[in-house]
């Protein structure tokens, strides 16, 4: 049965980092060191060592979670802990500064850490929402079957366009050659429909449109086949139209699936590219402040 | 701009199918982009890859695209197109023919097999970030780099000589005040903020000697010859001054570390007969000592002036100040008022007691400045502008005789005086004889005598002196030598400026108002200060009370104890 990694064991990982940054809360309300509190007392060099080791081990997830073979604890338990201690470092990391900040390599560190667990935190959101959207979405298809559905709806829309001539081969080529899925990170994560369409002008042989317009859900396209449907007088050219005109709207609702599968799945990734880099900008700056505090000791 | 566009698509068995369009438009823009008038499905097109436009009657075809196009098979950026030229962007080709009438241009177009197949079809959806160039790795290992690079490597390049650190610290580039871990304190701001100058060595703790370049006057805890403590004498500086930190904070203030060894100190310092433990304001600390200067006892400090000074508890029964001088101070702080030259004058505390500009201890108090005003030193009511000055009792003497034999023999007697005698006849131009001025100067000295026994016995000085007799009948009087005790707990800081709130007048710590003698004591005890201080820091949960640490009032660097040279190396 599904378990959520947030409730992995109880909430094992939870208890445990609750209990590390109470005890550290504790100890440091009660901790009066002669100088105002910050990383160079004792329980700053504790907490400081403590941080340090977290984040190595933190970041260790990333290797484990690729060793399919290792048997040193399920990856869904490394990633609750991963998920709970990663939050527990905020607190561990505040206190390790004594809430001393400025523009310097040190609050460089503890921004990053700020930076990276949000994103985490962000990361976990999304993967308790999203791939409920996603399947919801899919409807029991895989990217691949809905791709190939696409290919196969273009080609009878193309069919049945030729079937009833004029302008419409050119209209469906047109709405297909123009359609536009995914392409860039903000049509991707924004699930923008960039679609376009140069339709033929209404009389045969008159002058084409100049330019492009935009075709999102391919409304301009259905609205231009539902006027050819109101004009048409002809029954058999009606049917035709007709039948054109719902295959372009299961085009239609398959593009608009696609796009919000794409959509999904870039979140899903999104997260990634700012927690992984940032964690390594994380650790660069973590040896620099290790290495500066003993430098300028 | 009209433009007769006929795609050709050519079936499997050579059948031709035609499609025309007719584009009526500035400029026919070919590209792989959704926008483009002829939409080019093949990635070896640019989103915007060629336009078509009429210079004139001539259309001419131009690309701005990294590929160029292929014109007549010769690739170029530009060209003027002729009925009969073929035009290649990648698989497409496109044929001009000549317009029929009314169009500007006419061309077919279609896709060479040949090169499509190369292509391998239709331009995939690009579906996720990683298709569309995101990468993970390569960004983290940039922002790695980045990072290095600027909060360490460069700064870092700082170490290398001087004259580099002086670079980077006038250029644009980041330098080691990146690594600053918080603000300077404001008094080393004279480093001109160069880390070197405590910084002197990478990797090595700042030692004493770099303290000591500048604070070379620090002085000792105590006296060392007393043989303890030393590794007091050893400590590093940085262990009790610690810089960078906010709120600013360069000096040490928990009581435990001075209570390491003041918990104990009676019996660590025995030698020193005087100290005693402490450990806590509120809850560990012996009654105030005062220093009270007393009266010279012994032939040799009476000769030289000195008056000892006695340590003693403020609270000892029957202490008395033994100043010498006699001062109520509830005569002088009467609310009705006290008599005075002006008429009746109410008096402040601080018509005398003035802090010093540091806010510290009181100004001292001279008869000059807080008592002439009313109490004047004029002797003879006839004559009510001259006085004596405030000087040795001789010199008052000899300053009456002086004044009184130059009255007289100016033949100015004084109209009430008995001792002038009656029945000198007084001759205009007559030059009193020697017998004559005798008589008058052994008159002004009798004078001089009896106005001085009435000041020294009876008024000006006896109001505030002891007057001695001295046997001596050319000298009999003698002022009691006074002083007043300047410092009465100088091991202690205090501020009088500090204590100046809302919440303290002089009266909660000095019961002068009901003073009736010189002699009361009005220094504060412990018992008076802990009404609104309480333990050290870790005591601050004494409800209310202001918490007071060690070095609230007392220092630890003592300038009586001489100066002190911590090991520099340390």
């Amino acid at each position: 049965m599904h378990q959520s990694i947030l409730a992995y064991r109880r909430m094992r990982y939870l208890w445990i980092a609750s209990a590390v940054s109470l005890a550290a809360i504790i100890v440091y309300a009660l901790h009066r060191p002669a100088e105002p509190p910050n990383g160079g007392t004792w329980l700053g060099y504790t907490l400081g060592v403590a941080g340090t080791l977290l984040i190595a081990w933190l970041t260790a997830f990333g290797i484990r979670k690729r060793r399919y073979s290792s048997t040193l604890g399920s990856v869904q338990g490394w990633l609750s802990a991963h998920v709970y201690l990663g939050a527990a470092l905020v607190v561990i990391a505040t206190l390790h500064a004594g809430m001393q900040f400025g523009l310097n390599v040190h609050t460089l560190a503890y921004a990053l850490t700020c930076l990276v667990v949000a994103s985490g935190i962000a990361g976990v959101w999304l993967y308790l929402r999203y791939p409920e959207l996603m399947s919801r979405n899919r409807v029991a298809q895989t990217r691949e079957q809905m791709l190939a559905e696409l290919v196969d709806l273009d080609r009878l829309c193309s069919r049945q366009a030729a079937a009833i001539g004029g302008e419409f081969p050119d209209a469906i080529m047109s709405g297909r050659d123009r359609t536009k899925l995914g392409g860039s990170a903000w049509a991707l994560l924004a699930g923008r429909d960039g679609s376009q369409l140069l339709l033929p002008s209404p009389a045969a042989g008159g002058p084409q449109q100049e330019r492009a317009l935009p075709n999102p859900s391919q409304t301009r396209l259905l609205d231009w086949l539902g006027a050819r449907l109101a004009e048409s007088t002809d029954g058999e050219r009606t049917r035709q139209i007709h039948e054109l005109m719902s295959l372009v709207g299961a085009r239609r609702s398959l593009l608009d699936r696609l796009r919000r599968d794409a959509q999904i799945r870039a979140w899903l990734e999104a997260w990634l590219y700012l927690h992984i880099p940032a964690t390594f900008a994380l650790i660069a700056a973590l040896i620099a402040h290790i290495i500066v505090v003993f430098l300028y000791w | 701009m009209r433009v007769l566009i006929r795609f050709v698509r050519r079936g499997q068995a050579g059948a031709v199918e035609h499609r025309e369009r007719l584009f009526d438009g500035e400029a026919v823009t070919l590209g792989r982009s959704t926008d483009q008038v002829l939409h080019l499905k093949d990635r070896r097109v640019a989103l915007k890859h060629a336009r078509i436009v009429l210079r004139g009657a001539v259309p001419v075809i131009s690309s701005r695209a990294p590929g160029g196009i292929v014109v007549n098979d010769a690739l170029c950026r530009e060209a003027a197109l002729r009925p009969g030229d073929v035009i290649r962007i990648g698989a497409n080709v496109l044929s001009l023919f000549a317009p029929p009438p009314g169009v500007d241009l006419a061309f077919t177009f279609e896709l060479d097999p040949e090169a499509a197949a190369g292509e391998a079809g239709l331009e995939p959806h690009r579906l996720d970030l990683a298709a569309i160039g995101w990468r993970r790795r390569s960004w983290s290992w940039l922002l790695f780099g980045v990072v290095t690079f600027v909060v360490l490597l460069v700064p870092a390049a700082g170490l290398l000589d001087e004259g580099t650190r002086e670079r980077i610290r006038s250029g644009p580039l980041p330098d080691d005040g990146l690594w600053l871990s918080g603000p300077l304190a404001s008094a080393h701001h004279t480093t001109s903020e160069r880390c070197e100058t405590c910084h002197r060595k990478p990797f090595e703790r700042v030692r004493n000697g770099a303290c000591l370049a500048c604070h070379a006057g620090v002085s000792r805890h105590f006296a060392s010859a007393a043989g303890i403590g030393t590794q007091l004498e050893s400590a590093r500086c940085a262990s009790c001054h610690a810089e960078h930190n906010e709120p600013e904070t360069l000096l040490r203030r928990d009581d435990a570390l001075c209570a390491q060894c003041h918990r104990d100190i009676a019996r660590i310092a025995a030698a020193i007969a005087t100290t005693q433990n402490a450990s806590d304001f509120h809850d560990d600390h012996p009654q105030f000592r005062i220093s009270l200067l007393t009266p010279p006892g012994t032939e040799a400090e009476r000769r030289d002036g000195t008056w000892p000074v006695l340590r003693v508890r403020v609270d000892r029964n029957g202490l008395a100040e033994r100043s010498r001088l006699k001062f109520p101070h509830r005569v002088h702080l009467d609310p009705a008022g006290i008599e005075s030259p002006e008429g009746p004058s109410v008096l402040d505390c601080d018509d005398c007691h003035r802090p010093q500009p540091d806010g510290r201890r009181m100004q001292p108090i001279t008869m000059e400045q807080h008592c002439a005003g009313c109490h004047r030193l004029d002797f003879d009511p006839a004559f009510p502008d001259a006085t004596v000055p405030h000087v040795a009792a001789s010199v008052v003497l000899q300053r009456l005789v002086e004044y009184y034999s130059r009255s007289y023999l100016e033949q100015y007697p004084d109209p009430r005086a008995t001792a002038v005698p009656a029945r000198r006849v007084e001759v205009p131009g007559l030059v009193p004889g020697a017998h004559e001025r005798a008589r008058m100067l052994q008159a002004a000295r009798s004078r001089a005598f009896a106005v001085a026994r009435d000041l020294f016995e009876r008024r000006s000085c006896h109001d505030c002196h002891e007057v001695e007799h001295t046997g001596d009948k050319e000298d009999p009087w003698r002022v009691v030598p006074a002083r007043l005790t300047a410092e009465w707990m100088p091991a202690a800081r205090f501020s009088h400026a500090q204590h100046a709130t809302a919440l303290s007048s002089c009266d909660r710590c000095h019961d002068a108002e009901r003073s009736k003698d010189a002699a009361d004591l009005l220094m504060p005890s412990i018992g008076t200060c802990r009404e609104c201080h309480g333990g050290g820091e870790r005591k601050r949960q004494t409800a209310g009370l202001v918490p007071s640490g060690c070095t609230m009032c007392h220092g630890f660097h003592d300038p009586a104890q001489g100066p002190w040279t911590p090991a520099a190396a340390r």
